[in-house]
């Protein structure tokens, strides 16, 4: 069905289709009453069937020849109701009447579809225009061919209905150049790809190929192998190629369907699109290459306006340089004239700077030679001395007595400018004549415009002035002031240069004074090696009263060895010779020592090819001879030493050396010296890790050795297990390194002992151990026994007596066992030490004391967590035994000792005072010692106080015994315990 | 009058204790001659005793130890520490003995610290 039917269909329904039924009903309905009402109610055998042609004209027009059905059924009701509702036969006239229906409706159907076929014709060409419109418009506004090729495609689809469209452009030789569809979507791509291939579908090789749209009926079946064969299937395609002259710039393609392919007014408006796009091509083609006309151009324009500017350029450079040219030539012949009056002075100053020595000539003429060759009114030059007075002044071209305005000069009253010059530092000046001469008595004999006043200066020394009075052709300009500079600078050279040569002979007169009377011997020799000159000094070295007496004598008898002046001579040859030593004889024939240096002149002086300079050493060598024989003996005590002597470095990077090890590192080592100078890692090996270790530890932190340091180890040694020691003491040097210099000794045999005499001491403790225990045990049993015979109440006195005794003995067998054993323990150091309580110890040891009187009062301020030490339990001990000796050697029936403890420093300072019967002063030195005791009449065993002493300074303290009251030990003794504080 | 039990290693110091506390009218009910058998001894005493006279040094188990296991048990128990080694006096105290006697004691040193532990 074509678009037009199908809407007109779709009208039928939908746009008042509904109200042409509801009317043809009713009017039906109408024309069913009327004949029923006629046949019926009016029994009439005639309807009135002109109503009928109303649904019947209606109907056709509306529906055209479906309209004939409503026709038939107004047909057959007036012939049936004849038979049905009047039950006769119908008439004639009403058979008419049915035909003349179906006659007046076919004929205004027909009229009417006759009427529709022109409103689609109408309707289509309106199409046509309309998409020959827009593609028209597309082609005017799109300058861009891709969006023009895209947008026609779109604007075929969207005005024509056509299904899909594409185009596709190519480049003259055929090639692919670009495509775009509508309708297609990626379903064209695969065309694409084919054309980018240079394969194009059937038919649009075949629109390539001829003019003329190329019609296709079923695009599925005529253009098998397309990719689009499948999406546009059912349907007619129509292509057509898009030309433009000879030229082919592509394929339009659309699919469409059937009807519309076939309608020459579709094809005719198809290939009317093609021409236009084509054209809107070609015309987008001439527009290229009419831009790239006119910006190539435009390059070439800008090009040329480019080039005009560089030219213009340049010719006005060269004109301009042209004119610098010709100005800097007037100026370089006006400066060549200037500079040859310039020259002219200079040289004429130059030439009197190297001809005079004279310096009050050499002013005159300088002053003279500026006066004639720069044609100056006047010069004067003053020479000052020390910077401030004029000592000589000279002066060329006064008209009057030059003396009298030279005295006025030195006589030091200047006028302004004079001032100004000599203090400050700018060297030329033009001077305002009448403001800055004013009060210069020579003012009006003056005759120049102007006066310029140069300082003569170089080297940072001012010589004085150098003033001019300026003629009045003469222009104070800069180049005149340069001239005046160059002239003052070479002037003030030459002074320099006159009171150079003046220090330098000056200089020369003091050396020769110095030769003269330095202590040092210096002679001159000549080409030969003959002595031509001495000084007085070399004179008396050798003995000579006289140079002349001494020149005379031959080399050959000063040197006592001839090799030695061989050696000189071939020494000399080759150039200077430093502090050569022999020995020489003097003129009464004793030796001593020479050394010598010699230099050869840097300036050539006649007969002086060498100069030696010498002095007497012969006290030096014999020191050095000495000090050789001290070496030598040292070498000896070295090697006779019994052990290695060595100096060892640790240089700051923390590397190690033995700069020197003695000969016995063969016999303690079995190396060479220079293996362990050479290396000294390899004592590594020897050592056993662990002591190495130490070792390296012990020296790699200078800071925390001992000195003088010391260390000892193991070692396997040519197989066998050594111990040696090392002792030395480290001393930092200036660069940082450590050195020691020290011992390294065989100590094993040392050793051994000591590991003997461990061992005994080992066992010896074991065996006091035991008998402590195993003999104390024997005491407590012997003294409990006694005890009980002793309380046994019918004991004999005599019995009584014994037992006693026995007991005493026991207890003091028992006593002496204790102390034994704790001395033992402080020397075995068994109960190392910690930070202790003072209190609990005093406590116990108070009320073991009380126990041993009857009235015993200890008065304390020792007090439970307040007094700290570093110590261990056997502070005990020391209380115990200093209360129970206090209790002992009392003697009153009250008992009173005082303990008072108080701050000392870093120590608690703890006082026993008792009123005991007093310590003699000898015995208070010895009360301590248990050795020192030995033979003297002391009560106890004395090994109390020995143990009091032990423990105490086991605890870095102190213990002493004082009287208590100072002078008088009767009134008994004070105890003084310090113990260093804990905690 | 108290029941007391000896430890120590020393049979004659059995012997002399028997006689001093026999003397004082006090009862032994246990002696043991090293730590570990006194501490099983107690561990199945029916009743336990009154005071302990405890030695240090002894085979297996010293004094110090057997004090410690012993009041683990019983924390009531009194122990009088005898020992002739001076220097564990702190840490028998410590281990909480009541009471310590440096050999050779004397009787009345002995009575008295019993007497204390009786009375206390």
């Amino acid at each position: 069905m074509r678009p037009t039917q199908l809407g007109q269909e779709m009208r039928f329904w939908e746009q008042g289709g509904r109200y042409k039924i509801l009317t043809i009903t009713a009017l039906l309905v109408i024309c069913c009453a009327l004949t029923y009402y006629f046949h019926a109610i009016l029994e009439m055998g005639t309807v009135f069937t002109h109503f009928f042609y109303v649904p019947i004209t209606l109907a056709a027009l509306w529906w055209r020849r479906t309209g004939l059905v409503v026709v038939v059924f107004l047909a057959v009701l007036l012939i049936f109701s004849h038979i049905f509702v009047r039950a006769e036969a119908v008439p004639a006239d009403d058979y008419l009447r049915a035909i003349m229906f179906i006659l007046i409706a076919s004929a205004v159907a027909t009229l009417s579809e006759a009427v529709a076929k022109a409103q689609a014709k109408t309707a289509h060409l309106n199409a046509v225009m309309r998409a020959i419109r827009n593609v028209n418009q597309l082609i005017a506004r799109e300058g861009d061919r891709d969006r023009m090729i895209r947008k026609a495609c779109e604007h075929l689809i969207e005005t024509r209905g056509y299904h899909s469209a594409w185009i596709a452009l190519v480049d003259e030789d055929r090639g692919f150049l670009t495509a775009a569809e509508a309708g297609l979507g990626a379903r064209f791509a695969p065309v694409i790809e084919m054309m980018k291939r240079g394969e194009f579908t059937r038919r649009g090789q075949r629109a390539l190929d001829q003019s003329g749209v190329v019609v296709v009926k079923d695009v599925a079946s005529d253009c098998a192998g397309c990719p689009l064969a499948d999406t546009c299937s059912g349907m007619a395609g129509m292509t057509v190629s898009l030309r433009s002259g000879d030229r082919v710039y592509g394929v339009l393609s659309v699919s469409i369907p059937d009807e519309m392919a076939s309608d020459a007014d579709e094809q005719t408006l198809f290939n009317e699109v093609a021409d236009d796009i084509a054209f809107s091509l070609h015309y987008m083609e001439l527009e290229g290459e009419h831009q790239k006309a006119e910006d190539e151009l435009g390059r070439y324009r800008d090009h040329l306006e480019k080039m005009v500017e560089e030219r213009t350029a340049e010719l006005e450079t060269v004109n301009y340089e042209l004119k610098q040219e010709i100005a800097e030539h007037k100026k370089a012949e006006a400066l060549i004239k200037h500079l040859n009056s310039v020259l002219g002075a200079i040289r004429n100053v130059n030439q009197l700077i190297v001809s005079e020595n004279d310096r009050d000539s050499l002013i005159q003429k300088s002053c003279d030679a500026l006066v004639e060759a720069r044609g100056y009114d006047a010069a004067w030059i003053g020479l000052l001395q020390d910077g401030k007075n004029f000592v000589t002044v000279k002066c060329s071209g006064f008209a009057e007595d030059s003396s009298r305005f030279c005295e006025y000069v030195m006589a030091g009253t200047h006028p302004p400018r004079i001032r100004n010059a000599l203090a400050r530092d700018d060297i030329f000046k033009i001077a305002d004549k009448s403001g800055e001469c004013g009060g210069c008595p020579f003012y009006s004999e003056c005759t120049g415009n102007e006066i310029a006043v140069v300082r003569l200066e170089h080297a940072d020394r001012l010589f004085g002035l150098l003033v001019v009075s300026l003629v009045a052709d003469v222009t104070a300009d800069e180049e005149e002031g340069e001239l005046l500079k160059e002239v003052a600078s070479d002037i003030a050279f030459a002074l320099h240069d006159m009171e150079m040569e003046d220090a330098h002979r000056a200089a020369a007169e003091k050396l020769r004074g110095l030769v003269e009377n330095i202590p040092i011997g210096i002679s001159v020799s000549n080409a030969e090696g003959i002595v031509v000159d001495v000084n007085p000094t070399a004179l008396k070295i050798f003995g000579y009263d006289s140079k002349e007496e001494f020149l005379k004598v031959p080399a050959s008898d000063y040197y006592y060895d001839q090799k030695d002046r061989a050696q000189f001579a071939k020494l000399s040859k080759k150039g200077s010779v430093k502090d050569f030593e022999a020995r020489f004889k003097r003129k009464d024939g004793t030796v001593f020592w020479l050394s010598t240096t010699s230099v050869i002149p840097i300036t050539e002086v006649r007969e002086c090819q060498l100069i030696n300079a010498f002095k007497d050493i012969t006290e030096r060598k014999q020191a050095e001879e000495k000090l050789l024989e001290g070496e030598e003996r040292y070498q000896r005590m070295v090697a006779n030493v019994p052990g290695m002597v060595y100096q060892f470095v640790l240089h700051p990077d923390g590397s190690m050396a033995f700069p020197f090890v003695s000969e016995s590192c063969r016999e303690l080592f079995g190396m060479e010296p220079h293996e362990i100078m050479r290396d000294a890692n390899v004592l590594r090996d020897i050592i056993h890790p662990d002591d190495g270790h130490r070792f390296y530890r012990s020296v790699a932190d200078p800071a925390k050795s001992p000195s003088p340091w010391g260390w000892e180890g193991q070692g396997t040694i040519s197989g066998e297990e050594r111990w040696i020691r090392g002792i030395s003491r480290p001393e930092r040097q200036a660069n940082g390194d450590i050195l020691w210099d020290g011992l390294i000794t065989d100590i094993t045999e040392r050793k051994l002992a000591e590991t003997r005499v461990n061992e005994e001491y080992r066992r010896a403790e074991f065996y006091i151990d035991l008998m402590g225990h195993d003999i104390n045990n024997l005491s407590q049993v012997m003294s409990g026994h006694l005890e009980l015979i002793l309380m046994m109440p019918d004991l004999p006195s005599k019995s009584r007596k014994h037992a006693e005794i026995a007991l005493d003995h026991v207890r003091k067998g028992a006593g002496i066992i204790s102390s034994v054993k704790t001395l033992s323990k402080i020397q075995s150091g068994e109960l190392g030490i910690d930070t202790i309580d003072i209190y609990p110890a005093f406590a116990s040891a108070a009320e073991t004391a009380k126990l041993q009187s009857e009235d015993v009062r200890i008065n304390s301020n020792i007090t439970e967590g307040k007094y700290f030490i570093r110590g261990n339990a056997l502070l005990y001990d020391v209380f115990s035994n200093l209360l129970n000796n206090a209790v002992k050697f009392d003697g009153h029936d009250i008992i009173e000792i005082d303990v008072d403890i108080s701050s000392s420093g870093d120590d608690w300072e703890i006082e026993f005072k008792d009123r005991g019967r007093g310590i003699r002063y000898d015995y208070k030195k010895i009360i301590f010692n248990r050795l020192e005791q030995a033979g003297e009449s002391a009560q106890g065993s004395g090994l109390g106080l020995t143990i009091v002493k032990h423990v105490i300074e086991s605890y870095d303290g102190k213990v002493w015994v004082e009287d208590r009251v100072r002078g008088d030990l009767t009134q008994g003794s004070k105890f003084i315990v310090l113990l260093p504080k804990g905690g | 009058m108290a029941r007391i039990f000896i430890v120590d290693d020393e049979p004659m110091l059995h012997e002399l204790y028997g006689e001093i506390i026999g003397f004082n009218r006090h009862e032994i009910v246990a002696n043991a001659y090293n730590g570990e058998e006194a501490v099983e001894i107690f561990r199945e005493m029916d009743e336990p005793p009154d005071i302990i006279i405890m030695d240090h040094r002894m085979p297996n188990k010293d004094g110090v130890e057997t004090t410690k296991e012993i009041l683990k048990i019983d924390p009531n128990i009194k122990i009088i520490f005898a020992s002739a080694d001076t220097a564990v006096r702190g840490a028998a105290l410590a281990s909480g003995a009541r009471s310590f006697l440096s050999k050779p004691f004397a009787v009345a040193d002995l009575m008295d610290a019993i007497k204390e532990m009786v009375a206390g």
